[in-house]
């Protein structure tokens, strides 16, 4: 009888923490979303909390009228679809030799690869790496490339495949296949949970990377999404510049850095949900061991 | 591909002959292998430019030893020692803060039976880790500007309006708690997964002998976890002269320099913005150092006192 | 740069290349600055002329037989995006054959590219839009351009012309040369001040027209009470630029260094001949306690340090706010923008205990840096080539015409007088409000890259009858002032202090902000000095004073 009150107090406490933690991570998304929608009158006299104080939608019409808009974000699809494809690839056709315990050079080249979790050359060698001495500067090479496998996504990688039953590839040895066979026919299928972990966790990176491309691009036409956005956000593209006429250019101003910053962050709020059952499973298969 | 011949050529070693018999696996290896050395180890020995002066080229290694002088004139500048310290600050204040937060978000997570419900909290409290930092740097401007919701909130308690973003003092907080918004929810991916792998017949155990749910999460799933924990523990231990640089560079400003200015941003200030190519190397070189350092030992002293370590 | 993408597999080829070369050659083929550049041969040496395959000279279009190209950084403002279809481009490319290589970079991230490009040695040519060249000089990788200016006639005419040598002086490195062509005009310009709301100021019973070339700025604080007297708002101004520009303006007139001119804090003592750090100095002090009681006293926003331009802005068009700080193309923006009725005026600047000063002494703007690359590249006679085209764009009146105004009979037309006057369908500066067209946007003239210099009739001709007004007032009530002489450190010394520097400004800076808007009490002084000696800025000041010491026979004291 105690017992059972116990617990309904403690359920309900807990349900009360858990509804804060939600309110908490989400109230910054809904105050976004309620100031892109607001009059400039409303903004700068803080009466925006949670619902479009005088709705408009100009900010999003302008934004979404002009074509910048929508280059800067293709630029982003191309180095998160490419940058992805060379990760998740070079990242799996490494992982899957270090996942065996029977080769004997792995004593050596998992330790090598461990280090760079620990160590690294700073800002200015990669610096001078990338856009020097590789030539990369302004090219789209120097945003996929050098970011492309990290010694974390390996070891998470690596985790899992050591973790496929050996039988599975011995029954495909006797049906004939050789070590590549094995590892695209049998082994990557029955890796999707920690496949589809590695590509959100590359994605994202690359969706959302705006310092690598600071450095290295200097061609305004080859930005991405995230730098354009972080001048917005610095107050250093002028709404005329953005398409606003002379008389929207106040309200512009207020909204702009809400509505672009939803813009941005959209396409991963829609995509993450369906992903999340798999990258939940991958982390933990993957990290349970390693 | 001649791949055989990339690592050891042994004369008729057993290693030789192991390497042979399983080359095709091998080989698997080369690309990978020699991205590691160019785009993670080649800038480690880029590094000697700390030692050397470096003149833009055509040596990218710089073009005459210098010795240690790069090291000697930080060591002399207060604004590397102020950021070395604010590095700390930030750095410990946010471990403290995060470390068991989430843990305890963890195991209040564990705690909840009403499994679509757990599974809404864990999506909404994972999605933060996924934002952009420029849009994370975004948010919490406007939260906290003077007629963002925060200011308002204070306004209605009657209470004068603060310029956060431009009070020092207030910097170590908006770090935090913007950290803590972006991980909570991530960071207790690893607690729950250990947590799975926890025997259950521990707990039909511990409920046999009347343990309460308080007592059980205190004596069955803590001491479960126990490993996660350490690992993480020390992870963030090498990183703690590590905070987050893409952050503080977004939301700092010449205001709020004397508590948000931190090694790196320093290294960027001295080497991209002003172009002290060498003496910003030294800088970081010596960041890296101190966080290995860091790193080894938490590892070791974990590995005795816990028995769990990274290696 | 639309350069030829290496694909990754060659880049792995490159760095392997790279290792050997770094192991082999220990930087012996470095080039380092002007130690190669043995003095160019005589056959190019002819002012005038025509050489094997391109035309020059004074008062001669530049042009060459076989169309060229120069690469060149390209800072691209927000206010007139860059369009390849500007008719500027064309226009160059029909008159000279040459046409821009262009490194475009965004205006906000143009110092970093530029810091980076340089020092890692991989600069376009032709390198415009640079305000301080010192730090590109250890690098190695900027040409000596005095060296060479021998072979730029419209330059030298310029010089001599209108009596430049001294303005150059303060251009002088180490070495006794200078590393940047600078942007010159032939009478310096009014430059930044208050635009203030004169029916308000006049409404408080200041008499604006009457007294502005008397004040000071303890009058124009008393001014500004009035005005906050009489209409009870909450701050009379509250401005843009960070503030950073009033900070600059006010500075002058108090001896001191501030906002955008900080530079390191030194200021030059023309009797003693020597510099003295002027930011941590009496001066300094009674600057804080003027901005400090503006704040004190609600006349400024003390979010005028923090704030954005647009916000600032805003509360002026408003009619929250009563002064701002801007310059006389800003004036001409606000008027079309203001959301109340109301006159606006741009007053001299105010005077202070240095005197009543011109802000604008100097003539020279910022200015084109070549880049060490081109010279290697080009070779000597092709690099007096692209001398030539930058001399006849930048420095003849024809290319700076083009640059300002475009093509004679498609953007302007000329009066009678010989007046350059601009078709009516086009905005530019105030001039034509409301026209459909704008010269910087839709045709890419008289953008920041190319249109700063001239003659003094070029730069009347861009000024509306306002603007010259203010310009002719500053002339008649306002003193030139003396410059401090430049620190022509060597590489190694130029390094040093510039590490010390850094940090030191930034301290100074912070601690500017919180003095005047009172987070730090000015009972603190003491400690600040304290903290900026420690910071460095007796050892740095003893080093300008030796550099000084060593060189200033090369200056002329």
């Amino acid at each position: 009888m105690k017992r059972t009150k116990s617990i309904s107090g403690f359920t309900l406490v807990n349900g009360f923490i858990m509804i804060v933690v939600v309110l908490f991570t989400l109230y910054p998304f809904i105050y976004l979303v309620a100031q892109s929608f607001s009059s400039e009158a409303a903004i700068y006299n803080g009466e925006v909390s949670f619902f479009p104080v005088e709705f408009t939608t100009k900010t999003y019409e302008v934004i979404l009228s002009k074509p910048d808009f929508f280059r800067y974000y293709g630029n982003t699809v191309l180095y998160s679809v490419l940058g992805t494809v060379i990760a998740v690839a070079s990242t799996a056709v490494m992982s899957y030799p270090l996942s065996k315990a029977k080769l004997r050079l792995n004593k050596v080249f998992i330790p090598f690869v461990l280090f760079t979790m620990y160590f690294g050359g700073g800002l200015i060698p990669n610096y001078i790496l990338v856009a020097k001495a590789l030539g990369m500067r302004d090219t789209i090479w120097a945003i996929v490339i050098p970011g492309a496998i990290s010694a974390f996504n390996v070891i998470l990688m690596k985790t899992f495949f050591a973790n496929i039953p050996n039988e599975l590839e011995e029954a495909g040895r006797v049906d004939g296949l050789d070590v590549f066979g094995i590892f695209t026919k049998i082994i990557l299928p029955l890796s999707k949970p920690i496949l589809a972990t590695i590509t959100l966790f590359v994605i994202v990176g690359m969706w959302n990377n705006w310092f690598g491309p600071s450095l290295y691009l200097q061609s305004k036409e080859k930005w991405p999404i995230a730098l354009y956005l972080k001048q917005i956000i610095d107050n250093a593209v002028s709404p005329t510049e953005i398409g606003a006429a002379s008389e929207e250019t106040s309200q512009i101003a207020a909204t702009v850095k809400s509505a672009a910053m939803v813009l941005t962050s959209l396409p991963i709020i829609c995509m993450y949900p369906f992903v999340q059952r798999y990258f939940v499973q991958g982390m933990m298969i993957g990290a349970v061991k390693g | 591909m001649a791949a055989y011949s990339q690592e050891h050529a042994a004369d008729a070693s057993p290693l030789w002959k192991h390497v042979r018999k399983e080359w095709k696996l091998y080989s698997f290896l080369v690309i990978p292998l020699l991205y590691f050395v160019i785009f993670k180890y080649a800038p480690m020995l880029g590094n000697v430019i700390a030692f050397r002066k470096y003149r833009g080229g055509p040596n990218i290694f710089g073009s005459e030893w210098v010795g240690l002088q790069y090291f000697e004139m930080f060591m002399k500048d207060p604004t590397f020692w102020r950021a070395f310290f604010n590095d700390l600050t930030l750095s410990v204040s946010y471990l403290l803060v995060k470390f068991p937060l989430t843990l305890l978000f963890a195991l209040l997570l564990h705690e909840i039976r009403w499994m679509k419900w757990k599974k809404f909290v864990q999506t909404v409290s994972y999605l933060p880790h996924f934002i952009s930092m420029v849009i994370v740097a975004g948010m919490v401007k406007e939260m906290v500007s003077l007629t963002g919701p925060i200011n308002a909130l204070l306004a209605k308690l009657g209470m004068e309006p603060i310029a956060f973003i431009s009070l020092p003092e207030w910097f170590p907080t908006l770090y935090v708690t913007s950290g803590i918004w972006q991980s909570l929810g991530w960071g207790t991916i690893l607690y729950l997964a250990a947590m799975t792998a926890i025997n259950t017949e521990l707990y039909e155990a511990a409920k046999i002998d009347g343990a309460s749910r308080f007592r059980q999460a205190l004596h069955v799933t803590i001491p479960g976890i126990l490993p996660t924990v350490m690992v993480l523990l020390i992870l963030d231990i090498g990183s703690i002269l590590g905070s987050n640089f893409e952050k503080i560079l977004l939301l700092y400003n010449p205001l709020t320099y004397e508590t948000a200015d931190v090694i790196s941003t320093y290294v960027y200030r001295m080497g991209i913005t002003g172009g002290n190519f060498s003496f910003a190397t030294a800088v970081g070189l010596f960041e890296g150092i101190i966080g290995l350092i860091l790193v080894t030992i938490a590892n070791e002293v974990s590995k005795r006192t816990t028995k769990s370590s990274l290696w | 740069m639309k350069k030829v993408r290496k694909a990754p597999v060659m880049a792995v080829l490159a760095l392997m290349l790279a290792f050997m070369a770094a192991c082999s050659s220990n930087g012996n083929d470095d080039n380092g600055a002007g130690n190669d550049t043995s003095k160019p041969s005589e056959s190019a040496n002819a002012n005038n002329g025509e050489a094997a395959d391109y035309t020059f000279g004074e008062g001669q279009t530049f042009r060459s037989s076989e169309p060229v190209t120069y690469s060149m950084m390209y800072s691209d403002h927000e206010n007139y995006p860059y369009k390849e279809d500007w008719r500027l481009w064309s226009a160059i490319q029909e008159k000279t054959n040459v046409s821009f290589d262009l490194s475009i970079t965004a205006r906000t991230e143009y110092e970093n590219q530029k810091s980076l490009l340089v020092n890692s040695g991989d600069a376009p040519y032709i390198i415009p839009k640079t305000y301080d060249e010192s730090a590109f000089v250890a690098s190695g990788q900027i040409v000596p351009v005095s060296d060479w200016v021998q072979y730029m006639p419209n330059y030298m005419k310029a010089v001599s012309d209108w009596g430049m040598e001294e303005d150059l002086k303060a251009k002088l490195k180490e070495d006794g040369k200078y590393y940047v062509l600078p942007g010159m005009w032939e009478v310096a310009g009014g430059g930044y001040s208050y635009i203030i709301r004169k029916d308000v100021f006049e409404a408080a019973g200041v008499d604006v027209l009457g007294q502005e070339a008397n004040w000071t700025y303890e009058e124009f604080y008393e001014a500004m009470k009035k005005v906050k007297e009489h209409t009870g708002a909450k701050y009379v101004i509250s401005d843009q630029f960070k503030g950073e520009s009033t900070l600059n303006i006010a500075a002058v007139q108090y001896g001191v260094t501030g906002g955008w001119g900080i530079s390191n804090g030194l200021a030059f003592d023309h009797d003693k001949q020597e510099f003295y750090f002027a930011d941590a100095s009496e001066d300094f002090k009674a600057y804080l306690q003027y901005f400090n009681k503006l704040v004190q006293e609600g006349i400024m926003d003390p979010e005028s340090f923090t704030q954005e331009d647009d916000t600032a802005r805003a509360k002026f068009f408003k009619g929250d706010t009563y002064v701002i700080n801007g310059n006389y193309q800003l004036l001409s923006d606000f008027k079309s923008k203001m959301q109340v009725d109301g006159e606006l005026y741009m007053i001299v600047q105010p005077g202070g205990p240095k005197g009543k000063l011109q802000i604008e002494t100097s003539r020279l703007e910022n200015g084109i840096m070549i880049a060490q690359r081109a010279l290697d590249e080009l070779g000597e006679e092709d690099f007096i080539k692209m001398l030539r085209f930058i001399d006849w764009f930048w420095y003849s009146d024809e290319g700076q015409t083009l640059a300002l105004w475009g093509v004679e009979g498609e953007t302007y037309t000329k009066d009678a007088e010989g007046r350059i006057v601009l078709n009516k369908d086009i905005y530019y500066n105030g001039m034509n409000e409301g026209a459909p067209k704008q010269l910087n946007v839709d045709y890419g003239f008289a953008g920041g890259m190319f249109a700063y210099g001239g003659t003094a009739k070029l730069k009347t001709s861009k000024m509306t009858e306002g603007e010259q007004d203010y310009f002719n007032r500053i002339l008649s009530t306002r003193e030139p002032r003396k410059l401090a002489p430049p620190i022509m450190a060597t590489a190694e010394e130029s390094e040093q202090m510039n590490l010390i520097m850094t940090p030191l400004i930034d301290y100074i800076k912070t601690m500017t902000l919180k003095f005047i808007t009172g987070q730090e009490s000015l009972d603190k002084w003491d400690s600040y000095k304290a903290q900026v000696e420690a910071n460095g800025s007796t050892r740095y000041t003893q080093m300008a004073n030796d550099v000084f010491q060593k060189t200033k026979s090369k200056l002329g004291y």
